[in-house]
């Protein structure tokens, strides 16, 4: 996400193009006066929080051009177009620099590149039908060319996540012109393909405006580049016209106006596809793929994974601890037999997230669930030295299977890790590598207590089971410092930046200790920060 | 564009895919010898070393007795490692060695060691083999595909053997069916196609020009970090409009007219393999590309072989000890592979070019990251098949066993392609230089 700053002289001049949004030299035609910046931020009134001094000037970490992802593609096009055949399994692989799909960093091959065309081709060649009602134009009436005009303006703001430029709406008209001869449809036909290959559509271009009192490469987004964030981060897509009608009459220059519509969108269904997105890569549900080979069983816990996230995100309180200790479920058959049978999830055994199929399955190893626990939900970075050998001995028989990971113990390299991880993967031991309960493993009773030290105030002390675990994470203050942090690595694409985005993370935690620790409220919020309204540029 | 693909293209006319290839007949056979060729190919979680290496006999075990009718032509070579490797050892996890097979290259933490990182993003740290004969010869050929890098069911980012450079893995394509189609309908301006093509190469193109300029005006919009993914964005258009305003010449294809693609039903991996074979084959005897790459699965996969009564789950087979039923589920994986590595070789055979066929100019190379399969991820002795003598230059129906490092075959490789300047490949602290037991 990086945009040319203008260097010179900050709002005035129009170089370039009277369109308005232009490019590195033009200017933001969305208003925003620089004296606005300072009272738009959140202040702390009584100075309280000396991190939310911070925030007096602007400032976020950096980051990179992003492209979207194969999530975001297929969105992009149901939304606009709906077309809802998901084209996107025709393109290669998104990057994964950590736990989300991030586009930021691998140039474009050519492979990928035929892809591209390709899907642009099919996308345009399926919606070709639609254009009169996508589109509505009279071509007998306007003329050809006027209603290509209208058809590259209506469509390739939306893909472009803003206006086009006069400069780029002559470059498509021409286009047709060229093509009218095969027929207005498929000459129109060949503009969408196009507006599909743009570069315009496939990376997220932002620009912005230097804030003064800050560093001068730190710009404030226009409000066109934070509609693009707020859609490809809560609905994994483009803007729909409501926004981009904001972002053109700066609404999106203030911290009300983003906060008014982040609202509008949490509220609609698309904000499921964020959620799910966000849960599916946190926990790498995809790696249920290697433990389940049923198919049908892992298809029917994977659908109660996403129902068991639908229920929170349509639920208006919805909070951290109620993402670690609900025993909401929506199951089916399947999914009942395998939790046990019934209609509910059995209390004692099932609470929240670390409890459910998808968790468990994701992640089989008794240290793997400990480490999700304290690389994830606590924010730790435990990492495998390269020069510890990581041989354990095997289970020996007759030996109880705790035995085996308590060798960790006498090797002090492994257990300046493993006395955190341990104690808290010991705690899952009543869940196999699927996630059944199991009472007993080859006839040994299973003995999932657990004594934790030096990991967390909430959470240190004695538990018996992942179920008085979970109800104990669901207390703890670092996990909801640590979910705000995760949402905002999805959000953004990048780490937060503990110097530079300080203010953001202040004032994420603040959203979650004034709301009881609601997600609805941090994800709103996350739309509010310095480091969602700003980017940092290298020149 | 040849006489033989243009008429094939212009009987097809824009029909893709599977439509039978109509022979073309009036086109003189040249004695002239084809040009050099290479194909890479790479199989998921090892192969058993008890039943792959030829003992003392020299006589093949199990694993590659499927390709016993093509025993003259195979050499085996044991006693390759991965010293790129073992020099500078990372967590011995599964996909990482991947990108160092065909690199002899490190594998590079995207984290630099400050977070645990899936271990989906190591990649490799320099250009892999089969990328850089391909940049060697476009420097002075131009081809319809400097490369082609096919997959079967290759999934997760990040589990790639084909590299352009430093932490640059390329997505093998796994779509057969649109491969082929490309190579059907790939550029040029010959007079002689169906208006249909000449239309879309036509519309492709100005497409192309206007992303060019959109491109170009988004270069001032970006800082210097990104500047470089925009210019690389720009030069893969670059490079394609190169390539397909050219026209081709010569006796090249000649082999075009005799191909046949292959029949036969069965499970989507056997027949999306099939298919990704037909279009090496294709591409060769058409000479739109002389370098491919193939990887089957991702390196670690569970896959079961029902086609073949194997009902266990590949990658757990190769964590268990390897006797009875995984000693048999292994050692049938492994021959299965073998037969499609076969199956290539008839293929090539069965084209003729010069005074003899494809084969004779080709060569095939298989490998695995893993010394065997059976769960100790080892990287010393590299499971290692070689086929056909590259006109004349490589050896063949031999069983070499050395002691050096893998990066030697690629040296080895790449001088028989006729880059004498080629000393050294990958990691240049490990390298010796060319085999010379492998020479002819």
């Amino acid at each position: 996400m990086i945009v040319a700053v203008i260097a010179a002289c900050g709002c005035t001049g129009k170089v370039g193009s009277s369109e308005g949004t232009a490019g590195a030299n033009g200017v933001a035609a969305t208003g925003g006066q620089h004296g606005a910046d300072r009272n738009d931020l959140p202040l702390d009134p009584d100075n309280t929080n000396p991190a939310l001094s911070a925030c007096r000037v602007a400032d976020t970490g950096a980051s990179r051009l992003l492209r979207v992802t194969r999530f975001q593609y297929d969105n992009s096009v149901a939304d606009l177009l709906g077309d809802t055949t998901g084209p996107s399994t025709a393109l290669a692989s998104d990057e994964r620099p950590g736990t989300f799909a991030v586009n930021a960093d691998a140039a474009l091959t050519e492979t990928l590149y035929v892809q591209y065309v390709e899907v642009a081709e099919a996308v345009a060649a399926r919606a070709k039908p639609q254009f009169g009602k996508l589109v509505p134009c009279d071509e007998t009436k306007q003329g050809g060319l006027a209603c290509a005009e209208i058809f590259t303006k209506t469509l390739g703001q939306r893909l472009y996540r803003r206006p086009l430029l006069s400069t780029e709406i002559d470059r498509f008209t021409k286009l047709y012109a060229d093509n009218a001869m095969t027929g207005h449809a498929s000459a129109l036909e060949l503009v969408l393909a196009t507006l599909l290959q743009s570069p315009n559509f496939l990376y997220q271009f932002e620009r912005g405006r230097p804030v003064s009192g800050s560093d001068p490469n730190v710009a404030r987004l226009d409000g066109f580049s934070v509609a693009t964030r707020m859609a490809s981060f809560l609905w994994q897509s483009t803007p729909d016209d409501e926004l981009l009608a904001a972002a053109e009459s700066g609404a999106l220059d203030t911290a009300t106006g983003i906060e008014s519509q982040a609202r509008r969108m949490l509220a609609v269904s698309k904000t499921k596809r964020g959620w799910t997105s966000f849960f599916r890569q946190w926990l790498q549900v995809a790696r249920m793929d290697q433990t389940i080979l049923d198919i049908p069983l892992r298809t029917s816990l994977k659908t109660e994974f996403d129902g068991f996230i639908e229920n929170l995100r349509s639920s208006a309180d919805a909070s951290v601890a109620m993402l670690l200790s609900s025993r909401e479920a929506k199951l089916d058959n399947t999914s009942s037999a395998f939790y046990g049978g019934g209609t509910s999830l059995n209390p004692s055994q099932r609470a929240g997230l670390l409890t459910r199929a998808a968790f468990l399955a994701a992640n089989t190893a008794v240290p793997a669930r400990g480490k999700f626990v304290f690389n994830e939900l606590l924010c730790n970075s435990i990492s495998l030295p390269d020069d510890v050998d990581t041989t354990l001995k095997d289970r020996q028989p007759g030996e109880n299977p705790r035995a085996q990971f308590e060798r960790h113990s006498e090797n002090p390299q492994c257990y300046s890790c493993h006395r955190f991880l341990d104690p808290l993967g010991d705690a899952f031991w009543h869940y196999d590598k699927s996630g059944r309960w199991r009472d007993a493993i080859d006839g040994w009773a299973v003995d999932a207590r657990v004594e934790v030290k030096d990991v967390d105030p909430a959470v240190d002390g004695p538990s018996n089971g992942a179920v008085a675990l979970s109800e104990k994470l669901a207390q703890s203050q670092t996990v909801q410092t640590c979910f705000a942090r995760q949402w905002f690595r999805f959000a953004m694409g990048r780490d937060a930046d503990d110097t530079r985005d300080a203010c953001s993370l202040a004032v994420l935690q603040q959203s979650l200790d004034s709301s009881e620790g609601r997600i609805d409220a941090l994800l709103a919020a996350l739309t509010t920060t310095n480091a969602f309204r700003h980017v940092r540029t290298t020149p | 564009m040849n006489h033989s693909r243009r008429s094939v293209l212009s009987a097809l006319g824009l029909a893709p895919v599977l439509a039978p290839f109509i022979p073309v007949l009036h086109r003189e056979a040249h004695a002239a010898p084809g040009p050099k060729r290479v194909v890479f190919m790479h199989t998921p979680n090892g192969l058993l070393r008890q039943e792959l290496v030829p003992g003392t006999d020299n006589q093949f075990k199990r694993i590659l007795a499927p390709l016993n009718r093509h025993r003259a032509d195979i050499t085996y070579i044991d006693g390759l490692h991965m010293n790129s490797f073992l020099t500078n050892p990372i967590p011995n996890d599964h996909p990482p060695p991947l990108g160092q097979v065909f690199t002899g290259a490190d594998s590079v933490d995207p984290k630099d060691g400050k977070e645990p990182s899936a271990s989906s993003s190591w990649f490799a740290s320099d250009i892999s083999i089969d990328q850089l004969l391909a940049k060697r010869i476009a420097a002075s050929t131009q081809l319809a595909f400097p490369i082609l890098n096919l997959g079967v069911d290759v999934g997760s980012y990040g589990w790639h053997m084909s590299h352009t450079g430093y932490r640059m893995p390329v997505f093998p394509d796994n779509d057969a069916a649109k491969v082929m189609s490309r190579l059907l309908t790939s550029g040029g301006n010959s007079p002689q196609t169906s208006p249909d093509l000449q239309r879309l190469w036509a519309r492709r193109k100005s497409a192309r020009d206007l992303v060019r300029a959109e491109l170009g005006e988004a270069m001032s919009r970006v800082g210097k970090d990104d500047k470089t993914r925009i210019e690389k964005h720009l030069q893969v258009l670059g490079d394609i409009e190169k390539r397909e305003s050219l026209a081709t010449e010569g006796d090249a294809g000649a082999a075009c007219k005799t191909f046949k693609p292959s029949a036969g039903d069965g499970d989507a991996f056997v027949k999306s393999g099939r298919l990704q074979l037909d279009n090496i084959a294709l591409a060769f005897a058409c000479d739109l590309t002389r370098v491919a790459t193939l990887q089957w699965d991702y390196s670690a996969t569970y896959r079961k072989f029902p086609w073949i009564g194997v009902d266990d789950a590949h990658h757990e087979l190769s964590h268990e000890q390897p006797i009875g039923r995984v000693y048999e589920g292994l050692t049938k994986i492994g021959s299965w592979y073998a037969e499609q590595f076969g199956s290539l070789i008839d293929r090539l055979k069965a084209m003729p070019e010069g005074g003899g066929t494809v084969f004779d100019n080709t060569l095939l190379v298989w490998m695995s990251e893993h010394s065997s399969s059976s769960g100790d991820h080892g990287r010393e002795n590299l499971p290692c098949v070689l086929a056909g003598g590259l006109a004349g230059t490589i050896g063949r129906g031999r069983v070499l066993r050395l002691n050096r490092s893998h990066n030697d075959l690629f040296i080895t490789i790449a001088q028989a392609m006729g880059f004498a300047d080629i000393k050294t490949f990958g990691k240049t602290s490990v390298c010796k230089g060319t085999i010379a037991e492998l020479l002819a």
